[in-house]
């Protein structure tokens, strides 16, 4: 009798510890191996050690595409960014594409919150969560225990502006660059254009080696067109081709990739079509109909010469075509130019399944530029010579991009995660770490300048997934600019490349950010509700149809316009003037 | 008054304790059978009838964390926001005559298909017939798209080709909004003609052999057998089938529109379920997108109820 109750109570006591360890949460937060470090000033009076003992904070974050899964706990540059704040970082982490349900449903049932997550704020309604208390307001955080942001933002007020809605503050900066370089922009194929000017089948207007206006384009593309279909032709042009494919002028696997020729008539279609006209928040279609009937005009009369792409539309994936060497204009971001040129024969196009032999490696026009040159934004004029845009720049993100990062609710010490956001985000120390890796490993100081060593720059697979893999990029962090032009070989660009960057900057008077992403406010979400959807579901539509040529902007483009006025255009400029304003209040 | 009117079905004048008494003597007779049924009322219960508590977002303005029933009231706003929309009367069209279609042309399908099968006499050659037929069944929606894309290619792909050869085009098919329901319809057919066949030649098995036997004796051919016999037999399963179809018909597959569709095509190609994705899902707009579906839902719902009576009306096969 006295065996069996005691077998009863051991079976009833192993019960209880298996019910004990299931019911703990799935990534605890917990402190333990306690330390004692005297506390140094890693900028503006941002103490480290953050944490006395060292302190778990739980982190959800989504996974790079093809990049290493941030859940694994071995990235070196978070494990020295412990070192410092005595805060281990414990990240559940799905892919990009589940991320956002996973996020969601946990936010709905307010279930299973970490410390912190990352976020498009595009797509939450913060002061909604705020107010149910599932995540936290940060301005007194802020205020206490994020210095380093303090401080950027009394610098610059439109990065607190970009963070504000309402006078509220929901969330800490994902990405912030110190300055703009990377712009969304046309480049085309400059050793087929050198080869054709070489064989005077194509001459420019300034008689350069680069297009200039839309008419330079035009020839440029049906030179590509006319002498690509040519099987034996006589320029070195169609020896680089290998006469095999018809060439594909202007690759538009995508909507938005339009949109270096757009801003050459002063519209944007990558903020969809959301503009700024002398301070003025504008939409392009009804707002700006001359220039965009004259863009339409263009863009149907290359689509009828088969100088774009024949699907475009279509939205199929055929980047292919600009490893597989039939492209001969893409719109990409800067980097993609000096990657595609030093990748696309080796890494890229071995990866892809094509042989060296066909993606050929030399080049005869300068010793970095081997196949693809950035693009000025072309001129447009009007019928009477004088141009649509005066000085046509480019076109890029915000400084600050729309990740954030969002305090939960529940965050078991929401200042010890401020803090931690702050020392990544804003002091010298953070910076290094993000931007450049380990000293020693990823680095080295040359006059007191971190120089990337050729771990990084020769890694297999590239140097930004080297990188990503050490623990870099989806953080919060400030991008550099002195890291990205080493990375994408910048430093050193002779030729084209470097004049291009020259001017580049110098253009950037022209430059304009695409419309800047602040969080709506919950009566704005209420104004809009579905009219952005509808309106954008409209215009794509009739974009298409008249590029394609199934609409005639001469006849249908009045009927378009009633038909955005009345899926409710005024209401969604309205709220976005609103944002814009409280963007650019000083 | 009759006094057992007023008495539930199954009780008697000994009143609720004989009912649940009897009730009882019910489950205990047959708990094996319950055991066995238990894992398909708990499957129903669980993913379709407790969701449906879900069905209240559609009358609130639901917002990620307030939860189901913190959301404020709002009534019918979203079905209002619905029915004004620009794009109402294009997705109700799009939507009704993709379903429409699909029944008219993809319904006889496997009914004509079986019928053949069954007529033929190779055991080998029908059954190599039938498992080619259902393959395209097995095959993802998406991986059906991504062939009918390429077979679709402008001057390379085979499709194309066929068409070009008919009507010289060069236009990209794909693009061109007057030929997006025909490709729907009949890539639908093509994957699921094969599977849909299955009911019907189970039915076909279940004729009486003696009916043909008769029949030939009296001197009928195949045509008046098949005219005769076998339509009349397997007619009973055929209206079932189509009556649960119709309970369905504006219930269009999101995925093969959505892949198949583009901005070109949005004319023909925007339904319902594909606009709910975009303007609810993917914007936030949570309370709306239910809304929009419980309003698909109850046009399937008015469909089933008109076959379900026309059928019973004409044919004395119904569902109840």
């Amino acid at each position: 009798m006295y065996r069996k109750t005691l077998s009863i109570l051991a079976v009833l006591v192993l019960a209880l510890a298996v019910l004990a360890t299931g019911c703990q949460s799935a990534t605890p937060t917990a402190t333990v191996a306690p330390t004692s470090a005297a506390k140094t000033d890693a900028g503006n009076g941002l103490m480290v050690p953050l944490a006395d003992t060292l302190t778990t904070i739980t982190a959800l974050i989504s996974n790079n595409e093809g990049g290493k899964d941030w859940s694994k706990d071995d990235f070196p540059i978070l494990d020295a960014v412990q070192k410092i704040t005595n805060v281990k970082l414990a990240m559940e982490s799905y892919s990009s594409t589940a991320y956002g349900q996973i996020l969601s449903a946990r936010l709905s049932a307010k279930y299973n919150l970490p410390d912190m997550f990352v976020c498009d704020q595009r797509s939450y309604d913060f002061s909604s969560l705020q107010s149910s208390g599932t995540i936290q307001a940060l301005n007194t955080l802020i205020a206490a225990d994020a210095p380093n942001l303090v401080a950027m933002m009394a610098k610059d007020a439109s990065l607190k502006n970009a963070l504000t809605t309402n006078s509220i503050i929901y969330a800490f900066p994902g990405q912030l660059r110190d300055q703009q370089f990377d712009v969304l922009l046309n480049m085309y194929r400059q050793d087929w254009v050198d080869a054709l000017i070489a064989a005077n089948d194509l001459k420019f207007s300034d008689s350069g080696s680069a297009p200039k206006t839309i008419d330079d384009w035009t020839a440029m593309l049906t030179a590509f067109k006319t002498y690509g279909d040519v099987a034996g032709g006589p320029t070195a042009y169609n020896k680089a081709n290998g006469n095999v494919d018809k060439i594909i002028p202007f690759e538009l696997w995508h909507m938005n990739k339009l949109n270096g020729i757009a801003v050459s008539y002063g519209l944007s279609e990558q903020s969809d079509w959301f503009s700024t006209v002398n301070g003025a928040v504008v939409y392009d279609w009804t707002d700006q109909q001359d220039n965009m009937k004259a863009f339409l005009k263009q863009m149907n009369s290359w689509y009828k010469s088969g100088l774009l792409d024949p699907q475009y539309g279509l939205n199929l994936d055929i980047e292919s075509y600009v490893y597989d060497n039939r492209a001969g204009v893409d719109c990409e971001w800067t980097g993609y130019a000096s990657y595609w040129n030093t990748n696309t024969p080796n890494a890229m196009g071995v990866a892809k399944g094509y042989t060296n032999e066909k993606v050929p490696t030399d080049s005869t026009h300068d010793t970095y530029t081997q196949h693809w040159s950035l693009a000025q934004a072309a001129i447009a004029n009007k019928a009477d010579g004088t141009p649509y845009v005066a000085a046509p720049g480019y076109e890029g993100y915000p400084l600050l991009n729309y990740v954030r990062w969002v305090v939960s609710g529940t965050a078991k010490d929401p200042a010890l995660v401020v803090k931690y956001l702050d020392f990544l985000f804003g002091t010298k120390q953070g910076q290094t770490l993000m931007n450049y890796g380990i000293q020693g490993t990823d680095y080295t100081l040359v006059d007191g300048k971190p120089v990337f060593t050729d771990t990084v720059l020769k890694a297999t697979g590239g140097a930004f997934a080297y990188l990503a893999a050490e623990g870099s990029s989806r953080l919060p962090m400030v991008q550099l600019y002195d890291q990205n032009a080493q990375l994408s070989g910048w430093n050193g660009a002779t030729g084209r490349m470097a004049t291009f960057l020259t001017q580049l900057q110098t253009n950037l008077k022209a430059f304009r950010v695409f419309f800047p992403s602040i969080p709506y406010t919950s009566d704005q979400v209420a104004q809009i509700g579905t009219k952005a959807s509808d309106i954008n579901t409209l215009v794509s539509t009739y974009l298409v149809g008249f590029i394609r040529g199934t609409y005639n902007v001469d006849t249908d483009y009045a009927s378009l316009v009633s038909q955005i006025k009345a899926a409710g255009i005024d209401t969604v400029k309205n709220v976005k003037t609103t944002q814009y304003a409280v963007y650019t209040a000083g | 008054m009759d006094p057992k009117a007023t008495l539930l079905p199954g009780m008697n004048r000994r009143g609720i304790s004989g009912f649940f008494k009897k009730q009882y003597r019910m489950f205990s007779r047959n708990l094996y059978l319950w055991i066995l049924v238990l894992p398909g009322i708990a499957f129903v219960a669980i993913f379709y009838y407790i969701p449906m508590i879900g069905i209240s977002v559609a009358f609130t303005d639901y917002k990620i964390g307030l939860g189901f029933f913190q959301a404020p009231f709002v009534g019918l706003q979203w079905f209002g926001q619905f029915f004004q929309s620009i794009f109402f009367w294009r997705l109700l069209r799009n939507t009704a005559l993709l379903g429409f279609y699909a029944v008219l042309f993809g319904f006889p399908f496997p009914v004509f298909f079986a019928l053949l099968l069954n007529e033929m006499k190779g055991k080998i050659f029908k059954r190599t017939i039938q498992s080619v037929s259902y393959l395209p069944h097995f095959i993802s929606t998406v991986i059906i798209i991504g062939m009918t894309v390429t077979f679709l290619q402008p001057g390379s792909g085979i499709l194309w080709v066929i068409v070009n050869f008919f009507t010289p085009t060069s236009a990209t098919l794909l693009a061109d909004p007057k030929w997006f329901r025909p490709i729907y319809i009949i890539t639908d057919i093509w994957q699921t003609f094969g599977w849909n066949s299955i009911m019907f030649l189970a039915a076909l098995s279940s004729v009486d052999p003696q009916l043909y036997e008769s029949s030939r004796m009296d001197g009928a051919n195949r045509w008046q057998q098949v005219w005769s016999i076998t339509l009349p037999s397997i007619l009973p399963t055929v209206l079932t089938l189509l009556i649960l179809r119709m309970g369905s018909i504006v219930d269009v597959g999101f995925e093969k529109a959505y892949l198949l569709g583009n901005p070109a095509t949005y004319e023909t190609s925007d339904v319902i379920s594909t606009y709910v994705y975009r303007t609810g899902i993917l914007n936030g707009n949570f309370s709306f997108a239910t809304a929009v579906g419980l309003f698909n839902s109850a046009i399937n719902i008015v469909f089933l109820f008109i076959a379900n009576t026309l059928s019973k009306k004409f044919n004395e096969t119904s569902l109840w």
